[in-house]
Order: structure tokens, then sequence, then C-alpha cells
């Protein structure tokens, strides 16, 4: 018999919580959008698929607060201070057009 | 295919349950590795020199508590020897430096992985080949070992599984192992680490984010002139940096240029010194604005609303003649020699460009 080492590491937690669901989509009442890149003036952007996403959400589920919010970089993860603008958010679509 | 993260690994097993064992738990990214068996993985944290349980840093993107012991069990997998672990803890280190932004590098769309470049004394002490077949490890252990190390660190302390959330679309070979070394006797310059000022160490490691090696074959050069030759030469060179389609053309950002020595030597002896020779390399290495950015029709992109934001501002993007450089400075072009000491060629690695994956250098304890 050998004695093993996990590669994996221990197991941790980073000690932060996702963020709770709500039961049903009729619940949702705010809603945010994190795009990976600034809206261009031509070509697909993320910024002007959330309009559209922002005009289907509010024809199935009537009133929602939405808040929106473009990463600096796009490579890179969403700074502390951006992620917390989202706080109380029932969702959030982060996305990238191509 | 679903992670086994959760599944707990046997304390114990017999040695010949490993192999299949691996696999189902998904330790192994498809080569064959080794045990990580513990009276292995304490010789080889004895060979750092640190303690077992120093933390080096979370590995992404699963954020994987990098301790020397579990860094350690993935360079036994990989088939490391103690005198080994310097290195790979550098690279480790060296990766994990926040500009370097290591969870893009790992996850991107883009077949950028982390080349580990060893230069100095330790390049002799651990028999790491720089000759023939360079970038496929050039049959030495120390090479493969040590780039399988890193591999398997982002594999398992990182979770970089393809798809999940590895978004490569065309892969890269170098992430099974990318690792080279500069040859130590063979050039006319000083090291690539010297170059990064680490001038004072021994011995370095630097990690940058790359493509596999694209060959600039120096075929067509009239060499009659013997003044001129590695002139021409680099003209080749500069032309395989800035093809169209190439990413740095696009985002600028950082580019690996590997000489051969005997290229090296040629360039030396006709007075050319790194710093000529990356500036060189800067001026040429340009492809007309017109050309790189166009409309459907054919035409210039060059309104305002088709600016690049991460080009520097001194480049005028608004002109179709502008000649717009691979990087954005000269030292952006990192220069190694390392390679057969035979015919004169040069191996080119685009990078990720401006978003991440830049050359970082840390000196070997």
């Amino acid at each position: 018999m050998i004695e093993l080492v996990d590669p994996r590491g221990q197991a941790t937690n980073s000690g932060e919580a996702l963020a709770p669901r709500v039961a049903r989509a009729e619940e949702l009442r705010r809603i945010g959008f994190l795009s990976n890149e600034p809206e261009h003036l031509t070509g697909p952007h993320f910024p002007g698929y959330t309009r559209v996403l922002e005009e289907a959400l509010r024809e199935r589920f009537g009133d929602l607060e939405f808040h929106r919010e473009i990463k600096p970089v796009l490579s890179r993860p969403a700074e502390g201070d951006l992620i917390a603008r989202f706080s109380g958010y029932d969702g959030v679509i982060n996305g990238l057009a191509k | 295919m679903q992670s086994a993260f959760n599944e707990d690994l046997p304390k114990q097993v017999e040695l010949s349950e490993w192999p299949e064992l691996s696999y189902r738990l998904r330790l192994t990214d498809g080569l064959p590795t080794f045990p990580p068996e513990r009276g292995v993985v304490e010789a080889l944290v004895a060979g750092s020199g640190r303690a077992g349980e120093e933390v080096l840093g979370r590995i992404p993107p699963r954020a994987g508590v990098a301790t020397v012991e579990a860094i350690a069990a993935n360079a036994a997998m990989g088939g490391c020897l103690p005198e080994y672990m310097p290195v790979v803890l550098a690279a480790i280190e060296a990766v994990l430096e926040p500009r370097f932004n290591l969870a893009g590098v790992v996850t991107t769309t883009h077949p950028c992985w982390p080349l580990v470049i060893v230069s100095g004394r330790v390049v002799r002490d651990l028999e790491m080949a720089t000759g023939e077949s360079l970038f496929s490890g050039g049959g030495a252990r120390a090479n493969l070992a040590i780039g399988r190390a890193l591999r398997l660190v982002l594999w398992n302390l990182g979770g970089a599984y393809p798809r999940e959330p590895v978004q490569e679309i065309m892969g890269h070979p170098g992430r099974l192992a990318f690792c080279i070394a500069e040859e130590p006797s063979r050039s006319p310059w000083p090291t690539l680490s010297d170059a990064l000022g680490l001038s004072d160490a021994e011995s370095a490691v630097t990690v940058f984010a790359c493509e596999g090696p694209q060959i600039a074959n120096l075929w067509g050069v009239e060499t009659a002139d013997e003044h001129a030759v590695a002139e021409r030469w680099l003209e080749l060179v500069a032309d395989q940096m800035c093809a169209r389609g190439n990413s740095n053309t696009h985002t600028m950002g950082e580019m690996l240029v590997v000489l051969s020595p005997s290229m090296a030597r040629r360039l030396g002896s006709e007075g050319w010194n790194r710093e000529r020779v990356q500036e060189f390399l800067w001026q040429t290495a340009r492809r007309r604005l017109g050309d790189i950015r166009v409309r459907a029709d054919g035409t210039p992109a060059t309104d305002s609303s088709a600016h690049y934001p991460w080009w520097p501002e001194w480049l005028d993007q608004s002109d179709p003649e502008t000649r717009v450089p691979v990087t954005e400075s000269a030292e952006a072009i990192h220069l190694v020699v390392s390679g057969a000491d035979s015919i004169p060629c040069a191996a080119v690695c685009p990078s990720w460009g401006h978003l991440g994956g830049f050359a970082s250098s840390r000196a070997i304890e």
C-alpha cells in the first residue's frame, strides 16, 4: 500500500456565500447587468444586448429595477467595490458580445 | 464531464490502483501521472527548503490554496525531483503576481499558457535541455517535469478544466508542459531575466503567457553581403511577428522571440546587442492600420467608433497609413537565446496582448 497526498489540497471555503435565490422567477424585482465591454457605435456589444434583455424581462415580469456596470478591463475579475454595488439584487447577468 | 472534486481521495491505495483512480477522480488532464506518494511529497517539500504548510496563494479559477505540500503533490505526479522544487515554486509565485492575471490567462478563449523560462546556473545544475527540440522538452526530465508540475497545479488546485470554466477555443499543446531554458553559454547577450531586472540573481525563472512557437525560417536571404545578413534575417522575423490575424497585431501587449544560438551569435558578431535587436523588431514588425482594421466593404475602419481603446494615445488611429507596432514599446519584445546550435532560426510566440500574461521574473532561492 502507498499513502497519498491529495493534489487538490485542502478543501476550503472562501467564507463567501452565494446570494439567496428567489423561489420563483415571478419574485424577481432587481436585476443587475455586468458588461465585460463598453458600448460600441458599430458591431455587437453587451450593453446593447442588456437593453433588449431589459425590455424582454419587463414584458415578462413587469416593473423591475435594473442596475448596470461595465468592467474596466474585460479580462480581469470585477473588483470588489463593483461587485458590492450589486448587493441586494436578485440576479446579475454578465456577458461579452462577440 | 462533471468534476470529481468532491470525491475524497483514499488515504492509502495499492500502487496498481493509482492510474485508474487518478482518471476517475479527474486528478490528471489525461496524461498518466506518478502517484503523489507521501514519502515522495515529503522529499519534494524538503527539497524546496520551505515549510509544507506555507501558502503561496490561491490558484484561480477555483481558488485552491497552494501550500508547498499541495504543490509538491502535483510536482510528484509530474515526475519532479526535490531539486526542481525551487524552480517550480518560483514559477508559481511569478504567475500569482496580480499583473499576470492568471485567472484570465487560464480561462480565456485565447490559446495562451504560461511558458516557464529558466535562466542561469540552475539550467546546468538541473541538466535542463537547451538544444534540439527545445519547446518539447529536449529529452530532459527537468524541462518537462517542471512544466508538468505547473500544469497539474493549475489543474488540481485551480480547477482549470476545459469548458468548466476554461473557454480556450483551439487549445495549446504547451498546456501539457511548457518549459524551456535559456542557453547559458552560447549567447552573446545577458539572459532574459537579467534584462528584466534580475541581474543579481544567480538563477531565475520568467513566466510569460504565450501561444505556441511560430517558426521564422530564414530562407530567401542573399548572404553574399556579409555585413547585412543579420538585418535581413530580422526582417523575416519581424514579418512573422505582425501577421494580420496575430493577436499582438490587434492587442499589442508583449511578445517573445527565441533566437537560435547561431543566429544570435551572428547578430552579436555584426554588432547587434539585445536593445538594438528589440528596437529593430519593434520598428519593423508593423502593419498599416488600413490593413489591420477594415470594414465589410474593404475600406479602412479609422473613425472613432472603430478605435481600439487599449492602443496608446500616440498612435494615430484616424490615419490608415499609420504603421502599428505589435507591442507598445521595444522593451516589450522579449528575447531568449536557445535551441539547437545548428541552422540559424527563430521562433515567435505571440501573447494575450494587453490583457495579461505579462513577463514576470523571480529569482530562484
